[in-house]
């Protein structure tokens, strides 16, 4: 009996605790969290230090404002930022941006410009929970249509690049698609007069590779080339590959000149190493994803360079400027981004990540302020009406696709004997966009690795 | 005819070079295996934590890797000695199923130890002669290839004159054998297990060294060559040191060979030889040299 | 206990699961004696030999070896202390030579100054001509050599040997007494587990009797083949 009172007592108490829950004033927010899973460590650690760009885009906003104006509560609140490190498992993104939403009670996610195993599982958890979310990067077919299908995630939204532009894209415009700016450097080089036009091509089999070896042959060959052995899958590789000779040897024997292809950086080392001993030297190698970031081109070593000359996308400039006005929050400007980067703690070599991780933050925190709310709803609307010049381009979401093409130039590695702290550096090459010049012409063919 | 076998020439010599990285790679784990039974899935990260060793030296002294196996092969001894006396050791008095937890316990443990240390970041021991190669009539043979079959091969002699001729030897011999009986003769099964894994470490040292300069790496690219280790053991039958020598080596016959014969699909590279496995397993599960 | 036991056995159980393999088991061993101990299979015989070697702790009593408790000590202090034993089923190291086990022996033994020669060893044992054969090539009855060969490189002071003579001929069984009559004369103390009768009664100063885990007899041979119990023991 006694035991009986006590529940009822508990029930009752619980109830009225609730009910008053539900009618009393709610409380104003005391803070802005963002949170963002993001590849800290693993193989994609390179791609992890875009979170420094997002730390410094939260900085920048807490020391130009204050912290976050919220007309709704009419109060100003500091912006937090959590990052998860994810350790490039693909597998740990989805249960991290749950556990960002659910625990750390994130009111909006941040995906990074990565391989896109790494953000997809964020969009389905913002969906779900009707918490908004940027992805920060690209390329944008793998995601829309990927794993997607036809309908866009409600809550999630893209600025980045394209491979080729989808129908109806904002900017129809050459300088915004990784088709543009490949091939604008093709003709730069005059890829199909000045070699024998037969291309050799290579990818390992996770999902961004995959997408890269089922498109780009064919793009290759509308362009002009001869693909050697894709029917074959020749050059599609597992991730626990190490040793290339077979691929290398195909490619040797069928006389390529032209080597394009999409992997991490740690397999591309192996696989140029391999070309080396079979003293089988492309004219050209563009190695998408592979040659994004320094310390990967510096780790396939320089006895010889291999990384001289080897070219890929760039996402960013830090010479990004629109007219003459500040495209970051307050006073920041790419450059300035950029140097403080430069001064950070080991005085890094740049990684043109830490622009894509400051543009989608900005554009988070735009959007929120905009909202003046922490409503998820409101928050989102807000994403959808944005109209930004940002440190990375001019961000508007196409109301469809929810995509906004961001700058996309290409740049090949340059190697400087002298300078043993970087001897590698990346300069980019072909350019169609004013804002993002062009700073070295491009090499052609690649520089003698046999001396 | 002659032309196909100039054509099979390449991978043929590629696939025996190979299998001797794999050998070095899998002796430490065979020698574990053998002695206490326990899979020690720790062993690819510490042939990482070799290979980092290796670079580490080499950034800091300007030494060479080989040379820096003086320092390395008898500090990891003496590390695996007193992991396996502090450590594993004491997890056998609860299970066997504790001891393997340990050895996942040290794998995450190590591959920590070396994102902190060394940074999640792409590595290779970058020698002058890393990419070295020389003619022998119409073929070309690559440097670190021919080093990973010498050292391959110097290793498992090594270890098995141990075993066989030495008093030490003949202990783990005796006790991987037929342990009860071994420690009726008076040897203290604890003692020959620390040793075991002293040796096992030592091994991994070397191997560090030759997949450094084989292979780029990081501070998880030691799973996929446990794996591999496992598939060279099955091979060649668990135990047995020249089993695990002609296991490595078909090991990688198999996957040059498969790459070969399928018109160098990578594909296939990589999963001939757990093909091989599959077969050998149903037709021969103790291995092609095991008994 | 008596001054001059070099093995006392003092109340010993054992259990296994539910199975009584042996029961509040007392007895001496003096230094120097030949000890037999008989009773039909499952007994109890090779379980007490395990208990004494170390390889199982009993499961009540204690055992003390040379005035020294050595109640669930492990098996290679036990040997490092002095008790040796052979099995009933060889347990060779198979990829070791027979001079390689032997070696074995010898070396992790503990004692290893005062010990046999190997090659007398082989001569007694009568392997000298197979000592240099991977022992897995070797035939049963070398290996129960082998066996013996190893128990006595260790130099023991207490050696156990289980059922020796069992699968030998009519023809080796002098062979056999001689090694037990030679291990005697070198003053090591002997406990012997045998169905052989030729071997018992010939090799042995005193037997004891067990029959499902309990001493049921005790005495020298002649008074022990008479005694009723033993009689139904076995006969009845
Ligand atoms: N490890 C064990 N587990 C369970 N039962 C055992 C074990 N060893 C012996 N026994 C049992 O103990 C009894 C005595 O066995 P044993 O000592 O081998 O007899 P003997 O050597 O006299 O023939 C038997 O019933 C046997 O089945
Ligand atoms: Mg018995």
């Amino acid at each position: 009996m006694k035991k009986f009172l006590a529940i009822t007592l508990a029930m009752v108490l619980v109830l009225a605790m609730s009910i008053v829950g539900c009618t009393g004033e709610p409380v104003a927010p005391t803070k802005v969290v963002l949170g963002a899973t993001l590849p800290v460590t693993g193989i994609f650690a390179g791609f992890g230090e875009q979170g420094w760009g997002m730390q410094k885009a939260v900085d920048d906003w807490n020391d130009t404002y204050g912290g976050m104006y919220l007309s709704e509560w009419d109060v100003t609140v500091p912006v937090e930022l959590i990052i998860k490190d994810n350790q490039s498992d693909p597998n740990q993104v989805g249960p991290q941006s749950t556990d960002l939403v659910v625990t750390n009670k994130v009111d909006a996610l941040l995906s990074p410009n990565a391989p896109c195993d790494l953000h997809d599982p964020t969009t389905a958890v913002a969906t779900d929970n009707e918490v908004p979310s940027i992805i920060g990067g690209g390329p944008f077919e793998p995601w829309y249509f990927g794993s997607q299908g036809e309908v866009t995630p409600p809550y999630t939204w893209f600025a980045g690049f394209a491979i080729s532009f989808p129908s109806g894209a904002p900017r129809n415009v050459p300088g915004y698609t990784m088709v543009d700016t490949w091939f604008m450097f093709m003709d730069a080089v005059g890829a199909l007069s000045n070699t024998n036009g037969i291309a050799g091509v290579f990818a390992s089999s996770d999902s961004d590779g995959t997408g890269w070896y089922q498109s780009f042959p064919a793009l290759m060959e509308d362009y002009g080339l001869t693909v050697v052995g894709v029917n074959e899958t020749l050059g599609f590789f597992p991730l626990t590959t190490t040793d290339y000779s077979s691929i290398v040897t195909a490619w040797k024997d069928a006389n390529v000149e032209v080597l394009w292809g999409n992997c991490p950086g740690a397999h591309f080392g192996d696989l140029i190493a391999e070309c080396y001993a079979q003293d089988f030297e492309p004219k050209i190698c563009l190695a998408a994803r592979a040659a994004l970031f320094p310390l990967d081109v510096e780790s396939w070593g320089t006895t010889p360079p291999l990384g001289y000359g080897v070219g890929c996308e760039v996402w960013w400039s830090p010479a990004y400027q629109v007219s003459d006005g500040f495209v970051g929050i307050g006073n920041r400007t790419a450059a300035s981004l950029a140097a403080d980067w430069a001064a950070s703690a080991g005085n890094p070599p740049l990684n043109r990540g830490i622009g894509s991780g400051y543009m989608e933050t900005q554009v988070m925190l735009n959007a929120i302020h905009e909202a003046g709310s922490l409503d998820g709803a409101a928050i989102n609307a807000a994403l959808a009406d944005t109209d930004l010049d940002t440190i990375s381009g001019w961000v508007n979401f196409d109301p469809v696709t929810h995509f906004s093409a961001v700058p996309l130039a290409f740049g090949q590695w340059f190697y400087d004997s002298e300078n043993e702290d970087e001897p590698f550096t990346q300069y980019i090459v072909a350019s169609a966009l004013s804002e993002i010049p062009e700073e070295d012409s491009p090499i052609f063919p690649l520089p003698d690795w046999w001396p | 005819m002659e032309d196909f076998l100039v054509g099979l020439a390449p991978p043929l010599i590629k696939g025996i070079l190979l299998g001797g990285l794999y050998v070095v790679i899998a002796l430490g784990l065979s020698l574990v295996f053998g002695v206490m039974k326990l899979i020690n899935v720790a062993h690819g990260d510490l042939v990482i934590l070799g290979s980092y060793f290796a670079w580490a030296v080499m950034g800091w002294l300007g030494i060479d890797p080989f040379l820096s196996l003086v320092a390395g092969v008898p500090l990891f001894f003496v590390l695996g000695f007193f992991v396996q006396k502090f450590i594993i050791n004491r997890t056998f008095r609860i299970s066997l199923d504790a001891a393997l937890i340990a050895c996942f316990g040290i794998s995450i443990i190590v591959q920590n130890l070396c994102q902190a240390i060394w940074t999640p970041f792409n590595r290779s021991l970058l020698t002058d002669y890393r990419l070295l190669t020389f003619a022998v009539g119409p073929l070309t043979i690559q440097l670190r290839y021919l080093l990973d079959f010498i050292g391959g091969l110097a290793v498992m002699l090594a270890v098995r004159g141990f075993l066989r001729r030495t008093y030490l030897g003949r202990a783990i011999s005796a006790a991987s054998q037929n342990e009860p009986v071994a420690e009726r003769m008076g040897i203290n099964p604890n003692r020959v297990y620390s040793f075991a894994f002293a040796i096992a470490m030592a091994c991994a040292a070397v191997a560090g060294v030759l997949q450094g300069l084989t292979f780029s790496f990081s501070p998880t690219s030691g799973s996929p060559f446990l794996i591999i280790s496992f598939g060279v053991i099955i091979l060649g039958g668990l135990g047995s040191m020249a089993g695990t020598f002609i296991g490595g080596m078909v090991f990688g016959l198999t996957q040059t060979l498969g790459a070969y014969f399928s018109g160098g699909s990578l594909l296939v590279q990589s999963i001939a030889p757990y093909l091989l496995v599959f077969v050998i397993l149903s037709v021969r599960p103790q291995g092609i040299f095991g008994r | 206990m008596s001054e001059t036991a070099v093995l006392s056995i003092d109340r010993v159980s054992k259990h296994f699961g539910g199975i009584v393999a042996v029961k509040d088991m007392t007895f001496e061993v003096q230094a120097g004696e030949v000890l037999g101990l008989m009773g039909p299979n499952g007994a109890g015989k090779t379980t007490l030999l395990n208990i004494i070697a170390g390889t199982y702790s009993p499961s009540s009593g204690r055992v003390h070896f040379c005035g020294r408790d050595i109640t669930g000590l492990p098996a290679h202090k036990l040997c490092h202390l002095g008790i040796a034993r052979t099995y009933q089923i060889p347990q060779p190291f198979t990829s070791l030579s027979a001079r390689q086990n032997i070696l074995v022996a010898t070396e992790y033994g503990g004692k290893k100054a005062a010990g046999m020669e190997h090659d007398k060893i082989f001569d007694l044992v009568n392997l000298s001509e197979q000592k240099d054969m991977p022992a897995r090539d070797l035939a049963t009855v070398s290996l129960k050599r082998l066996e013996l060969a190893r128990a006595l490189a260790s130099n023991p002071t207490l050696i156990l040997l289980d059922e020796i003579a069992a699968g030998s001929t009519d023809a080796e069984l002098p062979r056999i007494l001689g090694i037990i009559e030679e291990i005697h004369k070198m003053g090591k103390t002997v406990v012997l587990v045998e169905h052989v009768m030729k071997v018992m009664v010939e090799a042995v100063d005193r037997i004891i009797v067990i029959d499902k885990g309990e001493k049921i007899a005790e005495g020298t041979p002649g008074e022990v083949m008479k005694d009723e119990k033993v009689i139904a023991a076995y006969f009845g």
